[in-house]
């Protein structure tokens, strides 16, 4: 955004600095996961959905960014989008920003992914099919 | 008798029209998901303005809260049923045994991706190589933490050769062009 307005020269992205790396995760409670399983797979049916629309029509899918964010238009057509797949990330990415926190002082061990990812609510890949 | 009957049935239909209602508020009581407001949360705003969670008759409200500890917070709390969680907040909820589960992440940097170390354009900051004494404005946050000390570690750099400058979001975008064009800073994370 910086860039567009002319303010600033990317000197380095986060993915020069740690390739493939990944922003955030949406999280449930144990407790509403339990109670409310089926929900929580239609949800991420939808979600994964929004994501292959937007793999397939991003130049649609931004026109909402404005309406959501204030962001003026010009910028929402323009700005770097993340690279949005089915909702997995790979073990080894996630254990290697942990290796990076522990490296930095931001976190005292390795902690196993199963311990806080759970992808068995995520709709296989077979069955959502690319909405276009 | 006739008036017993009546009442008995009266009151099977009172007790029916409580239970429906109390079904049907539990039904129509909307899924409430937190959100930053940013241009990273597009697939949300896409799946509201597809229809994708009408379609599997989920009522999804957008509810914007930021911070990991107010998400989590308002999450053991019942006021919200998800939230976003940088990876850094995911590991230190895991680490304090707190019972949350990431279910799906939201993207991740490739090649076009743009965040990261920015100069005023109009500086002589050409590279990563150039930072050593300069001003470094970061949030101080885990993330940008990692991203500026392996940025460093290429340039042959650490921490103490920089002069950083902590507590500007990666979400103040207006902030961000402000401090640049000042002078106050010369690079900005974000």
């Amino acid at each position: 955004m910086l860039e567009m307005h002319g303010a600033s020269r990317l000197l380095t992205s986060f993915n020069d600095a740690i390739p493939g790396y990944i922003f955030a995760g949406l999280f449930f409670t144990d407790e509403y996961l339990k109670q409310n399983p089926q929900k929580v797979k239609a949800f991420l049916r939808g979600l994964v959905k929004a994501f292959n629309y937007i793999k397939h029509n991003e130049k649609e899918a931004r026109e909402w960014i404005p309406k959501y964010t204030g962001v003026q238009r010009d910028v929402a057509m323009r700005s770097a989008l993340r690279k949005f797949d089915d909702g997995r990330e790979p073990a080894e990415q996630i254990y290697r920003q942990q290796e990076i926190m522990i490296k930095i002082g931001k976190l005292p061990n390795k902690i196993p992914v199963e311990k806080f990812v759970d992808y068995s609510y995520l709709p296989q890949k077979k069955i959502i099919g690319e909405v276009k | 008798m006739n008036n017993i009957m009546r009442m008995l049935i009266g009151s099977i239909l009172i007790c029916l029209f409580i239970n429906v209602s109390v079904f049907a508020s539990s039904e129509d009581k909307p899924m409430k998901v937190t959100y930053g407001r940013s241009i990273d949360d597009l697939p949300l705003y896409v799946a509201l303005e597809k229809g994708f969670w009408k379609d599997e008759c989920l009522n999804v409200e957008l509810v914007r809260l930021v911070g990991a500890q107010n998400i989590i917070a308002a999450a053991l709390h019942g006021d919200i049923d998800a939230g976003h969680l940088d990876p850094g907040g995911a590991f230190h909820a895991a680490l304090r045994n707190i019972p949350v589960k990431i279910v799906a992440w939201l993207g991740h940097a490739h090649l076009g991706t743009h965040c990261g170390l920015h100069a005023d354009a109009k500086s002589d900051i050409r590279s990563i190589y150039d930072l050593k004494n300069k001003k470094v404005a970061e949030s101080g946050d885990i993330t940008t933490a990692m991203i500026l000390t392996e940025t460093l570690a290429k340039a042959g750099l650490t921490s103490t050769d920089i002069n950083s400058i902590k507590g500007i979001h990666l979400d103040d975008a207006m902030k961000h062009e402000a401090a640049l064009r000042s002078k106050g800073v010369d690079v900005i994370v974000a």
